[in-house]
This record gives structure tokens, sequence and C-alpha cells, in this order.
């Protein structure tokens, strides 16, 4: 469902991704590694938000780079920082990702929202939300579309524990048919999910074994 | 920057019309030299003074967010300031952003010299200074209880203007509004906070106008202009309603000739040309989203086209006021249609040179739009 091979992604002469491999099939994934080695970097990269130097990826069987607006109709994405349009609301945003994917707001998607308990802040400024109250709605917006691949930088960062304890429910249930990566620190959240954990690292090694195998 | 850029501009255009640069400034100050006019009463120098004292206000207030600073006065507003070192910065950050105001200032002051008026008259555009950054202040703390004082400043300046109690009315009104800038803003609590004027409330909901199958797209570019730049598309307003109302103006000196005509199309351009600063805006408000909306099946630029039929919305309006003045002065029905639709025209090519280049946006703007005016007066004059 997901793969990327040879990935190198550069800003100037500093070098953050170089030759990274990965093949997922449906399930939870944790990403770690230590702060600045390019978690986030690799998940806007796979998001199609930032552009690889060179390498390949494939959302769902679908080249991210020769048909991108197909692959992203098929990924969700959620970074850590909130760069939501701030003078949206809540409602707006997700009428607006339903736009993008040519989908509707689901009753499933208003039940997310529901359990997040976003809806007294669906007509509220997404800027005048706390970081939290963003942080669910981006998650809420994620389920919009029936993604196959879901992309969250830090999900649980600044969620209250019933909110992290929903999202922890709804990535279980979502990891049985799609692929959940996810890239945090925080070990219990992992367990939790059930996730199998990658090691940053182990995805540069990977290619440089098969390399020493070839 | 852009301001300058457009003042600079706006002198070399009336310089290669052989106006040398003192009549420039007299041409920019005349605005302000206007409150010096003599003939008139107490209530009009009055109601003149605070229209002043507004403009100046409004100019402030289009600017707010960028002299507010943005997220790193937060963080400094934490650190061991004083309240009279913050009012310090505040203001140095107001008096740059007032500058191309304050050449108006010293052109008038210099051309009131020049034409030998009364010391009074130079006290009186000295004291506009600091009673224009009171006024500023007290927009953007909110404060209507400074505003009040402020207006109340301008009914003795105008009851003694043309007395001998004239300087002494101009040196106190100004000393008074020095005083004020140097003092800390109001406390939160208190009488002045009960005056605190709340921030406007907006809409949350977008026009129902806004619908069908691309509504969410067209409703963000409208929240743009509408909530996020909502001080900048005011101003715009504005300053489109003043050429507008200026095009009327020129058809009555023209005794409603075929040059009235050929005004009101020149200002249809102008407002274009004006109205296409906003694209910037909105360009940079879906630039700072991209983080997001740019995982979504999207293409690249997908923003163009909505943009595009929002500010032609805004502005449509502004364009169709001189499209009818030009009917009305005489022009066929066809012929007012056409010099609507070119300039409406105008207004979208306007969005490339708007974007092409952040130092070169104005001359860009502004050589396009002079070029497309002439061409549509040349058409259809």
């Amino acid at each position: 469902m997901l793969r990327f091979e040879g990935l190198c992604k550069s800003y100037g002469s500093r070098t953050i991704l170089q030759g990274l491999d990965g093949r997922m099939n449906a399930g939870a994934y944790a990403l770690r590694g230590p702060n600045g080695i390019g978690k986030s970097t690799l998940l806007r990269v796979l998001a199609g938000v930032t552009d690889a130097d060179s390498g390949a990826i494939r959302i769902d069987g679908i080249d991210m780079r020769a048909d991108p607006v197909a692959a992203k109709a098929r990924l969700a994405y959620a970074p850590d920082e909130c760069p939501v349009y701030p003078f949206v609301t809540g409602r707006e945003l997700l009428d607006f990702v339903a736009w993008a994917k040519r989908c509707a707001v689901t009753p499933e998607v208003l039940g997310i929202v529901e359990r997040f308990g976003l809806g007294r802040h669906l007509d509220t400024r997404c800027g005048a939300m706390s970081l939290g109250t963003q942080k669910k709605l981006m998650l809420a917006a994620a389920w919009i579309g029936a993604p196959a691949v879901l992309l969250f930088d830090e999900p649980s960062n600044g969620l209250d524990a019933d909110a992290r304890a929903v999202l922890v429910d709804l990535l279980r249930q979502k990891a049985a048919g799609a692929v959940a990566l996810v890239s945090t620190h925080d070990h219990a959240f992992a367990q939790a999910l059930g996730a199998s954990v990658i090691e940053f690292e182990a995805l540069r090694a990977e290619r440089e074994a098969h390399g020493a195998v070839a | 920057m852009r301001r300058w850029q457009a003042l600079v501009l706006l002198a070399g255009v009336l310089a290669s019309a052989n106006a040398s640069v003192f009549s420039n400034l007299d041409t920019l100050a005349r605005p302000i030299l206007q409150l010096l006019a003599p003939g008139h009463g107490i209530a009009w120098r009055c109601g003149y003074l605070l229209l002043l004292l507004a403009a100046a206000a409004l100019w402030a207030h289009m600017q707010r967010d960028q002299i507010a600073g943005g997220g790193f006065m937060q963080f400094a507003g934490s650190l061991p300031f004083s309240a009279r070192q913050r009012r310090r910065v505040d203001l140095a950050v107001l008096a740059l952003a007032d500058s191309p105001l304050l050449l108006m200032v010293a052109g008038a002051l210099s051309s009131a010299m020049a034409q030998g008026a009364p010391a009074a008259h130079g006290l009186l555009l000295a004291a506009l200074v600091p009673l224009a950054l009171a006024a500023q202040l007290a927009v953007l703390e909110r404060s209507a209880l400074a505003g009040a004082f402020l207006a109340a400043a301008c009914l003795p300046l105008a009851a003694c203007f043309g007395t001998v109690l004239a300087p002494m009315a101009d040196v106190l009104a100004g000393a008074g509004a020095w005083l004020a800038l140097q003092r800390p803003p109001w406390p939160r609590g208190g009488m002045a906070a009960r005056l605190r004027w709340p921030a406007p409330r907006w809409p949350t909901r977008m026009p129902g106008l806004v619908a069908g199958r691309h509504a969410p797209a067209l409703r963000l570019s409208w929240a743009i202009l509408l909530r996020e730049r909502r001080d900048e598309t005011l101003a715009k307003a504005l300053g489109a309603a003043a050429m507008v109302a200026a095009a009327l103006g020129l058809g009555a000196v023209f005794e409603h000739d075929a040059r009235s005509i050929a005004a009101a199309w020149l200002a249809q351009g102008l407002v274009a040309l004006h109205l296409s600063g906003l694209f910037r805006g909105l360009h940079m408000a879906h630039r700072a989203g991209a983080g997001f909306s740019g995982a979504l099946p999207l293409r690249a630029g997908w923003w163009r086209r909505f943009d595009l039929l929002a500010l032609l919305g805004f502005g449509l309006p502004f364009l169709g006021a001189p499209a009818l003045l030009a009917w009305h002065e005489g022009a066929t029905p066809a012929r007012a249609l056409a010099g609507w639709v070119s300039h409406a025209a105008l207004l979208c090519a306007l969005r490339a040179p708007q974007l092409a280049s952040e130092r070169h946006a104005v001359v860009l703007s502004t050589l396009l739009a002079g070029c497309w005016i002439a061409a549509t007066i040349a058409c259809l004059y």
C-alpha cells in the first residue's frame, strides 16, 4: 500500500534523507528516531507536500510523481504543527478537504468529529482554536475520502487523554485495511496502537544491505 | 516599501508631465493644505481635522498585523521591558509605517512656508503629527477614551483658527498629544477598559451567494479577503470608492464634456490597479496553508481561479460605477460595457505582475495598467 525507494532530500548542502526505502502493507507503523533526523521531512515527502530530490513513492499502487493528484486522493496527512488556514471555521475546513478529495463529509467522519468532542468548535475559526483542538480537527479530517495511507506526524502531541484514547481506537480500526504510519516519541502511544516500530536508521540500512547483496 | 514605490512612481509620472519636484510635493500635500483654506467655518474645519485623523487611523488600522509584529512580539511580551520602552518601540514602528504620510506633512509645511503663511498655520500642521500618531495608537489599542480626547481636541483647534489664540491652541494640542504618546497604554482595568471598543466581529458564515460545487474553495478565498485581510480589504474598498468619487468630481470640472468619459475609464483602470494589490495577500495566505493543503489531491496553484473569482466579485461593483458614469456622460451602452469588461480583464491580468516579483510588483503592475488603460481609451474614445 505504501512503497518508497531511494528517497533523497536535501536543503542546500544539508542532506536530510539519503536513499530511504520502505514497503508497508496494511497495519500500524510507528516511525522512531532522535530529533532532527528527518522523520517529519520523510512524512512531508511521502505526503507530497515537499518534493523529493530523487526516488519513487507509490501510494496504494499509484506513482506520486506520475499522478500526484490520484496518489494524494488515496492518502491523508496530519502534520505536527497545524498549518491549517487560521481564518476558516472547522466546518469550512472539513468541507474544503471533502471538496479537494471529491467526496462528501460522511456520517462516519461526523461521528469521529463528535467522538473528538469537536461539535461545538465547528463554527470557530481554526486560528481561535487551541492547538489540541486544531490537531483533533486535522485528525478528523484525515478520515475524509477513506484513505488507504495515513501519515501522521506526532499525532498524540497536545491531545488530552480522552482524545488520545479515541485516536488509538480509530487508528487500530483503520489499520486493519490501511497503512497508518505515525512518527512518535511516545512509546506508550505506539504500544497502545500495537504498531510495528520502525527505526528511522533502519530505512537507510535496508537500502545499504540490499546494495551490499547486489 | 510598496507604498514608497507607489509614491515615487506617482512623483515620476507627475514629473514626466513637466511638474517640478516642488509642485509634486504641493500636489501630494493638497489634502492637508486644504485644512488651511480660508473661508470655512468652525464646523467644516473641525470635521476636516477629524477626517484627516480618521485617515491616519485607517492607515495604521490596515497595517495592524504588520505593526503588531506577529508571533515574535507575543514572546517579546514576556521579556522584562517596561511599558514605556514598549511604547517607544511601538512609536518607532508606527513612524516607519507612516513615513509616506510624514512626507505629505513635510510637503505641506514647506509649501505653507514658501507661500508666506502665518506661523500659526505651521504650528497647526506640526501639531497634526502627534495628533495623528495618537489617533493611530488609539485605534491600535482600541481605546475609545483616547479617541474621545482627540476628537475633543479638534474643536478648540478649529475654533481658534485664524484668531490670535490659534498659536496657543496649536501648541497646547500638539504638546498634549505628544505627552499622551509618551505615557504607557491605559491599564486594562477601570474606566479605560470599559471604554475600550470591542474587536469587530466578522461573519463566521460566508454569504449565501457562495454556493455550488466549488463553494468550499471559493469560500476560502472570500474568507481571506473578509477575515484574514479584512483591514486591507476595507482600505482598498475605501480607496476604490474615493477613485470613483474623483471621477465623478472630474466630470463636474470638465462640465460633463467628452473628457468625463475618459476620466471614468481612467478611474476604472486605477481601481483595477488599486484592487490588484489584494492578489498578494490571497497568494500569501494560500502559501502559508500549503503545509496542509499540499497533501490534498489538488493541482499546483489550484487557488488561482478562485482568487480571481473572489477578487472579481469584490471589484466588479467598483468597476461598474465608473461604467455607469461613462454611460451617464454620453458613452453608448456598448462602449460603457466594453470599458467595464476591459478593466475587469485588466484586474485579472494584473495578478501576474503582482506576484511575479515582490520588489518590482508596483512598477510592473503600473506599467501594465498604464498601457492597458491607454489602449482601452484609444479603442473606445
